[in-house]
C-alpha cells in the first residue's frame, strides 16, 4: 500500500542546506495502523508531505496505493485521506458547507449521505450548520477527520490525531482509528504520543532524519533489550549467583536483597532452563516475575543510541 | 491539461461562501457602487438644468472632435459622465485586488491551504476557481451599477448626453474590458499573494493597478482623451495578451512546496 526506497528530502534556505529525511526504507501493507515516532524536527512530517505528494523527494522513490510518487499524484492524492497537523477548516463556513466543498473536490458522488454518515459518527451530526470558527479544538478536530474520510480513502494519514484534545475526545479519536482499522483500511499516524502509538499501531517506526528501527511495539521492547525477569530466592547465595552469570542467555544481573533481577534474551524459551539452573545450584524459589521495558524506555534508549551513532560518524 | 469543472466550480462557490460571511468585502461591493450611481446621476439632473445657458457661463472647455457637433454644455456632461465610468471601472479592479490580495495569504494563514493542496485539485484549477471567484462579484456589480446609471441617465439628462454613456465604445468598455481589467486585477493579487507573506503588503502593491485608471479619468474630464471604439478595442487586445501571460506566469509561480515549508 505504502512503498519508499531511499526516499530523502533536503532542503536549501538562503543557500543553507538541511536534509530532513535521509534514506527512508518502508514498506506498509495494506490494512495496517502504522505509527511514526520521532522528536520535534525528526522529518516525520516531511515525510507525510512527500507520501502525500504535497512536496517532492529530492531523491529515491516511492509507491502509495500502487501509484508511483512523481507521475501519478493526482491519482495518490485521490486515493489518501488527510489529517493534518492543524486541522485546517473554514472558520466562517458551517461544518456542512466545509465539508461540501472538500467532497466536491474529491469528487464524492453521494455528498450529502457522506457528510450525514461522518458527522454523525463523529457525534457532529447536531452542530452541522454552526459555524466552525464556534467549535471547539475537539470538535475541529472531528470535523477534520470527517473531511479526510468522505471520500473513502483506502490509506489515511493522521498527523497527531489526538494532539491537545482532551481525555475524552482522545477517547473518541481513538475509537474511532480503531473502527477505522476494522475496516481494513491503511493508517500512518504520526505521533509524540508513545501510549497512543502502543495501543492503536501494528508496527511502529522510530524516525531521527533517518529511520533508527522499525518493529511491531512489542518486538521494539523485545529486541533491544529482552526482557527483565526478575526472581526472589530465600537466599541468594555465590554459588547461585555464579551458576546465573554462566547462562549464556542472560545479559545483566543486578540484585536486590534475595531479588535477582536479569536481563533475559528470550524469556518464554529460557526461564525453563534458567529455573533449573537456580535449583541446580540450590536455590529455593519464592516468585519468578517477568517484567517488559516501556516502549517509552525503548524510545528514549533508541534516540540517545542514534545521537550518539550521528556524532562518531 | 485536464480542468474538472466540478471542481473548479467548488473553489468558486466556497469563494462566494466566504465573501457572504464577509462584512468588508459586502461592504466594499455596495458602497462605491452606490456612490458612483447616485453621483453621476445627481449631477447630470442638476447640470441638465441649465439646458438653455450660453456658453460663456461653462466657460472654456476642450471638446473632442467627436463631440464636436454638441452644446458646450453637453460636451461637458459627456465628459463628466466618461470620467465617472472611468471610476466605475475602478470597482473591477480594486474589489478583485482586495480579494485576490488575500486569497491564498489567508488560506495559508488559517491554514487550510494544506488539506486544499492534498485533494486531487490541480493548481490550475485552484487558481482558475480562486480567480473567477474574485472577478465575478466585481464585474457583476460594475454591470449592475452601469445599468442603473443609464436608467437614470434617460430619465434625468439631456437625451443626446444619455445616449453617449451607451455609445458602442461604452458598451464594449463595460462587456469586454471590465471582466479583463478585474482579471489582470485577480492575477496579480494571486501572483503577488503567493510570493509575500502579508495581505497589506499584497494590497498595498495592487493599488499600482489604478494608475492607469487615474490617467483615463483625468485625461477624459480634461478634454485630451476621447473614450472611443477603437481605443477600447486596443484595450481589450493588449488586456487579453497581458491576461493570458499573466495566468499562465501565476500558475508558474504558485510553487506548492515554496508555499507550504517556506510560509511559517
Amino acid at each position: 500500500m505504502i512503498h519508499a526506497e531511499g526516499l530523502s528530502k533536503q532542503f536549501i534556505t538562503k543557500g543553507q542546506s538541511r536534509l530532513a529525511v535521509d534514506s527512508l526504507t518502508l514498506h506498509i501493507e495494506q490494512g495496517e495502523v502504522f505509527g511514526f515516532l520521532g522528536p520535534n524536527g525528526a522529518g516525520k512530517t516531511t515525510t507525510v508531505r512527500m507520501l502525500c505528494t504535497l512536496i517532492a523527494p529530492s531523491a529515491g522513490q516511492g509507491w502509495v496505493a500502487g501509484y508511483p510518487l512523481g507521475s501519478q499524484n493526482e491519482r495518490i492524492r485521490s486515493s489518501i485521506g488527510i489529517l493534518t497537523e492543524t486541522p485546517g477548516l473554514y472558520a466562517k463556513l458551517s461544518a456542512v458547507e466545509n465539508l461540501t466543498f472538500f467532497a466536491r473536490l474529491y469528487g464524492v458522488q453521494e455528498v450529502s449521505k457522506q457528510i450525514e454518515k461522518y458527522l454523525s459518527l463523529l457525534g457532529l451530526w447536531e452542530k452541522r450548520q454552526q459555524p466552525v470558527g464556534s467549535f471547539s479544538k475537539g470538535m475541529r478536530q472531528k470535523l477534520a477527520i470527517a473531511r479526510a474520510l468522505l471520500h473513502e480513502p483506502p490509506i489515511l494519514f493522521l498527523d497527531e490525531p489526538t494532539g491537545g484534545l482532551d481525555p475524552e475526545s482522545v477517547k473518541v479519536v481513538r475509537q474511532f482509528i480503531q473502527q477505522l482499522r476494522g475496516e481494513g483500511r491503511t493508517i500512518f499516524i504520526c505521533t509524540h504520543n508513545l501510549d497512543e502509538a502502543d495501543r492503536l499501531c501494528d508496527r511502529i517506526g522510530i524516525l531521527q532524519q533517518r529511520l533508527i528501527r522499525i518493529d511491531t511495539p512489542a518486538g521494539l521492547r523485545q529486541s533491544l533489550y529482552g526482557n527483565s525477569v526478575t526472581v526472589r530466592l530465600a537466599s541468594v547465595t555465590d554459588k547461585i549467583l555464579a551458576q546465573v552469570r554462566s547462562l549464556p542467555f542472560i545479559h545483566a544481573v543486578q540484585q536486590a536483597e534475595q531479588s535477582l533481577t536479569l536481563q533475559v534474551e528470550d524469556p518464554p524459551q529460557n526461564n525453563p532452563e534458567l529455573i533449573r539452573a537456580l535449583v541446580t545450584a540450590g536455590a529455593d524459589i519464592q516468585f519468578v516475575e517477568e517484567h517488559q521495558q516501556s516502549l517509552e524506555t525503548v524510545y528514549f534508549n533508541l534516540l540517545a543510541q542514534a545521537r550518539e551513532g550521528s556524532r562518531e560518524d | 491539461m485536464r480542468i474538472s469543472r466540478r471542481r473548479v466550480g467548488a473553489v468558486v462557490q466556497k469563494e462566494w461562501m466566504e465573501f457572504r460571511q464577509s462584512k468588508s468585502i459586502l461592504w466594499a461591493m455596495s458602497v462605491l457602487p452606490i456612490i458612483l450611481v447616485l453621483g453621476i446621476i445627481g449631477l447630470n439632473a442638476t447640470l441638465a438644468q441649465h439646458a438653455g445657458s450660453s456658453p460663456d457661463d461653462l466657460g472654456e472647455i476642450d471638446i473632442p472632435a467627436a463631440l464636436s457637433g454638441l452644446s458646450p454644455l453637453a460636451v461637458f456632461l459627456v465628459q463628466l459622465n466618461d470620467q465617472m465610468l472611468v471610476t466605475l471601472l475602478t470597482i473591477a479592479v480594486a474589489l478583485p485586488a482586495y480579494i485576490a490580495a488575500s486569497s491564498i495569504i489567508s488560506e495559508k494563514q488559517t491554514k487550510t491551504l494544506e488539506p486544499l493542496l492534498a485533494t486531487p485539485t490541480s493548481t490550475l484549477e485552484l487558481l482558475l476557481g480562486k480567480a473567477l471567484g474574485a472577478i465575478s462579484p466585481a464585474v457583476i456589480t460594475t454591470w449592475l451599477a452601469y445599468g442603473l446609471i443609464l436608467v437614470g441617465l434617460s430619465v434625468v439628462t439631456i437625451p443626446t448626453v444619455a445616449a453617449y454613456a451607451y455609445r458602442p465604445a461604452w458598451l464594449a468598455a463595460m462587456l469586454l474590458l471590465c471582466p479583463l481589467m478585474a482579471l489582470l486585477s485577480v492575477l496579480c493579487g494571486l501572483c503577488i499573494s503567493s510570493r509575500v507573506n502579508d495581505p497589506r503588503v499584497a494590497q498595498q502593491i495592487m493599488a499600482f493597478l489604478l494608475l492607469p485608471l487615474i490617467f483615463l479619468g483625468t485625461g477624459t474630464v480634461g478634454g485630451w482623451l476621447y473614450i472611443s471604439l477603437p481605443l477600447v478595442l486596443l484595450g481589450v487586445l493588449i488586456l487579453a495578451m497581458v491576461d493570458s501571460g499573466l495566468f499562465w506566469l501565476t500558475v508558474w509561480l504558485f510553487r506548492r512546496e515554496v508555499i507550504l515549508t517556506r510560509w511559517q
